[in-house]
């Protein structure tokens, strides 16, 4: 009999019901209330950095994006997640804006769901999807959220 | 002779507390903002300096790159930046020399989230404990090209 592959993940409130997960390994830290520095001449949805460990992150604001338009929310949790644009490239850091604390949880391969088509987060930005409390949950892929390729569909959108 | 090339030499300039670094191989010169005649000015620009051979346009900028017909107060130099056919300046509150490997300040790459078309900034460092904003000369004297175009 084949055995269930449990993982665990972070279900991320990104506000709004926009919610997702990411593998455990792939959220580092989280900052309640960082200090925020605006970067003009940029997009909306990513105008700001922060400062961590002596880097400077950009901080994607994911309800932003999806609205297309600047949506200023009152909690500031900022995410710092892990992505690497393959294994053999260095690792890199960015925060991503959450409305809430990122919750713990175990997803088994039963929980496998299709991506709905209501839902902003499409392949290739969602690279898998599951079944949680009655909700179809995303699977996002950070690289590719901060890659030059995404970035530059957003401009010929916008 | 041939000139000395420094790559972390750079020129500092305050607009209303925000900090912008620029090459100092792309600054043809420092001034004062007592040196620049109002009248005539053309499109965007907020007057002339008149000096080393050339008439220059002069721009106010505000710390998002727009275009402030009113010069600020605190405004007292223009740098005039390297450009055909002649140098463009931009008025500042400060400006100083600084050299980036002294001052142990490490440039980073405006991440490709942030790039947006046109913008001037290139990269990003820290700087007192702020975010300063690094941009090549020619990518600044683009977008005040921009802005003579708009307003011829």
């Amino acid at each position: 009999m084949e055995e269930t592959k449990t993982s665990r993940a972070w279900l991320l409130d990104f506000g709004r019901n926009l919610q997702a997960a990411c593998g455990h390994h792939e959220m580092w830290q989280v900052l309640i209330s960082p200090t925020l520095f605006s970067v003009p001449y940029t997009p909306f949805y990513c105008d700001s950095v922060l400062i961590f460990q002596d880097n400077i992150l950009p901080v994607l604001d994911i309800v932003s994006l999806f609205e297309g338009q600047k949506i200023v929310q009152e909690n500031r949790v900022i995410g710092i997640a892990i992505y690497q644009e393959n294994p053999n490239e260095p690792i890199h850091y960015a925060g991503v804006q959450l409305a809430d604390m990122p919750r713990s949880i175990f997803v088994t391969d039963d929980q496998f769901c299709e991506l709905s088509a209501d839902q902003p987060f499409q392949e290739p930005l969602a690279i898998s999807c599951f079944s949680h409390e009655n909700q179809a949950i995303p699977i996002l892929d950070f690289a590719y959220l901060f890659l030059e390729e995404f970035n530059t569909l957003q401009h010929q959108r916008i | 002779m041939a000139e000395i090339h420094n790559p972390h030499l750079y020129v500092l300039f305050v607009l209303d507390g925000n900090s912008f670094f620029v090459p100092q191989d792309d600054v043809d010169s420092v001034e004062i903002i007592a040196d620049v005649q109002k009248e005539n000015a053309p499109g965007g620009a907020i007057g002339w300096f008149f000096g080393h051979g050339d008439e220059s346009p002069v721009f106010c900028l505000a710390e998002n790159f727009s275009l402030l017909s009113d010069v600020p107060k605190k405004r007292e130099y223009l740098i005039l930046l390297k450009a055909e056919p002649q140098p463009l300046g931009i008025t500042c509150d400060e400006v100083e020399n600084i050299n980036l490997n002294k001052e142990h300040l490490d440039l980073q790459e405006l991440p490709f989230a942030m790039k947006k078309p046109g913008s001037p900034i290139s990269q990003l460092l820290i700087y007192q404990e702020k975010i300063a904003y690094v941009c090549k000369g020619s990518a600044l004297v683009k977008h005040l090209q921009s802005f003579m175009e708009q307003n011829q």
